[in-house]
């Protein structure tokens, strides 16, 4: 559904500008912007339905109720705090280093916006189609690695012991749990062969949810690792040690108000979607349908891989309201000396499956 | 050199298995929360249980109860005993009259003092004073939380007894 509506725009713009005799380069520019816009959108209001369901969440398994009171349910609530800091007074502590304070959060939405270049919404349909069929899977690892940046520049330009804590904490733990990350990837792309996120999709897409990576025993392990790695990745407890209130105040983005605190707030949510979308692809199947390949219901794949995101979301925030903190020395110990040698355990296991099997 | 977690591969795996079990454990907990209907009341909005009302025991708004034989036509003999036992003094009575005509011609509870332990409800030797469950009872104005007499006179009209449920907790009942 998508790739037909995107081919019909460009279709309706290439005649328009044939008419006019615009250069057709401009089609192309015009395909990005749009897609560009389209994405901020997607990530805007997934990052504002997801601090909902989060709060929501939280609120039931705490024996709360959660927002309540603006609209029903309280479903606009975060809707109503994003209008509310986009008013609030951006106030910049004195002696911080005004443009790397203002790059900070910018830097860390922009990294977090690129990851979903990537994505394959559905068949053929991500945005950045040559970087796709070529390295889908390390474009996206090495554009999550990179929010690092702005977390490190919010940290060091606030001019605040607690937020170059938080910053070199996470700086510290995002750089580490990389590795375990990558080696869970790895096992994936061994057994597709492909660095192609859409070809990964492709080879789980026949049988519908039989056919999904989830289910081979070789791929048990990487699965776990990911989910692991990929919480710390994204500072989520039990590894939000960068913003861990009881010691930090709030790490990196306490001297933040404002706009650029939405902003570094939405980009946390965007990146976590962003977590659940790739697992969804790397394990889920993707855009893919449960019931088989083409789809017996006809529903369209970007809502099958939209779905499958949130199942995972759900699952990482109920882990979240689950587990307490871990502390910095339990943190580096679980990444190298657990993680690590499970992850090249499973790259041997991975390896021989994709051999013998 | 001190033994630690992890120094040989049989402890760590068993440490392992030990937090992968508590993990599940934990999540098995907060699932079942997650989906256990809730107890919360919706407090302002009245549309999920109109007819709320407190759990018997509930300590709100103060009450006198009236007695239409005693002169002042309230159960109260000014003892003063709630007023002395009155841990934040919240009490001011003025009594009038001697002996069985004894009764307080003013009678000030300042209930933003008050901290609703229930003591001058249990003090009372007569079981003139009491809590009805009435809970909304914020004002912007510190003046509108004193009750005086003729208040509450009027909100003990309707109460025959005293509450007699022993409240939530007291201390009185070992902790309950
Ligand atoms: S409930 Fe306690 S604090 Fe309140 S008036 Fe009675 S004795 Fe005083
Ligand atoms: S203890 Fe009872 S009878 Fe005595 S003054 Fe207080 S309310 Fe009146």
């Amino acid at each position: 559904m998508l790739s037909f509506i995107a081919n019909w725009l460009r279709d309706l713009l290439t005649a328009w500008f044939q008419a006019w005799h615009v250069p057709l380069v401009f089609v192309d520019i015009l395909a990005w912007i749009v897609g560009g816009v389209a994405i901020l959108i997607l990530v805007m209001v997934v990052a504002l339905v997801f601090i909902y369901l989060e709060r929501k969440i939280s609120g039931y398994i705490q024996s709360r109720l959660g927002p309540e009171r603006v609209g029903p349910w309280g479903i606009f609530q975060t809707a109503m705090d994003a209008l509310k800091l986009l008013q609030k007074e951006d106030i910049v502590p004195a002696g911080a280093d005004k443009i790397l304070h203002t790059l900070g959060p910018i830097a860390f939405f922009v990294v977090g916006l690129l990851g979903y270049l990537v994505i394959p919404w559905e068949e053929g349909g991500t945005i950045a189609r040559m970087v796709d069929a070529h390295v889908g899977v390390l474009y996206v690892l090495a554009f999550g690695s990179l929010s690092v940046i702005g977390i490190l520049m919010g940290g060091w330009g606030s001019n605040n012991k607690w937020s170059l804590l938080g910053a070199l904490r996470g700086a510290a733990q995002m750089i580490s749990y990389e590795v375990p990350m990558l080696l869970a990837v790895v096992c994936v792309v061994l057994l597709a062969g492909s660095l192609s996120l859409s070809t990964i999709v492709d080879q789980q897409k026949t049988l519908g949810l039989l056919s999904w990576n989830l289910w081979r025993p070789w791929l048990w392990l990487p699965v776990i690792l990911y989910l692991i790695a990929a919480t710390a990745e994204v500072n989520r407890t039990p590894f939000d040690l960068p913003e861990a209130e009881s010691e930090l105040v709030a790490g990196y983005h306490t001297e933040y108000s404002g706009m650029k605190f939405a902003f570094f707030f939405l980009a946390e949510y965007g990146n976590f979607f962003l977590v659940g979308l790739i697992f969804s692809v790397l394990f889920l199947g993707g855009w893919s349908s449960p019931f088989g390949y083409p789809d017996p219901l006809r529903i369209p794949g970007v809502i099958w891989l939209l779905g499958k995101a949130t199942v995972t979301v759900f699952f990482l925030m109920w882990v979240r309201w689950t587990l307490p903190r871990l502390r910095v020395d339990q943190l580096m110990s679980l990444c190298w000396k657990v993680l690590l040698p499970v992850g090249f355990l499973s790259l041997l296991i991975a390896g021989t499956a994709a051999l013998y099997v | 050199m001190r033994k630690r977690y992890g120094d040989n591969l049989w402890d760590l795996l068993r440490i392992l298995a030990a937090g992968a079990w508590s993990i599940l454990v934990g999540l098995y907990i907060t699932g079942i929360n997650l989906i256990r209907p809730g107890v919360c009341e919706r407090y302002p909005r009245r549309d999920h249980r109109p007819d709320y009302q407190p759990r018997p025991g509930y300590r709100g708004d103060f009450a006198l109860l009236s007695d239409p034989e005693r002169p002042g036509g309230l159960r109260c003999i000014a003892c003063l005993q709630c007023q002395n036992i009155c841990p934040d003094q919240c009490i001011h009575i003025t009594p009038e009259g001697k002996g069985k005509d004894r009764h307080p011609v003013q009678f000030r509870i300042d209930t933003g003092l008050c901290q609703f332990c229930w003591l001058c409800v249990e003090v009372c030797p007569v079981a003139a004073i009491t809590m009805t469950p009435d809970y909304e009872t914020a004002t912007d104005q510190p003046q509108k939380l004193i009750r005086d007499l003729d208040t509450l006179r009027e909100r003990g009209r309707n109460i025959p007894e005293p509450q007699r449920v022993e409240p939530v907790g007291c201390v009185a009942d070992g902790g309950a």
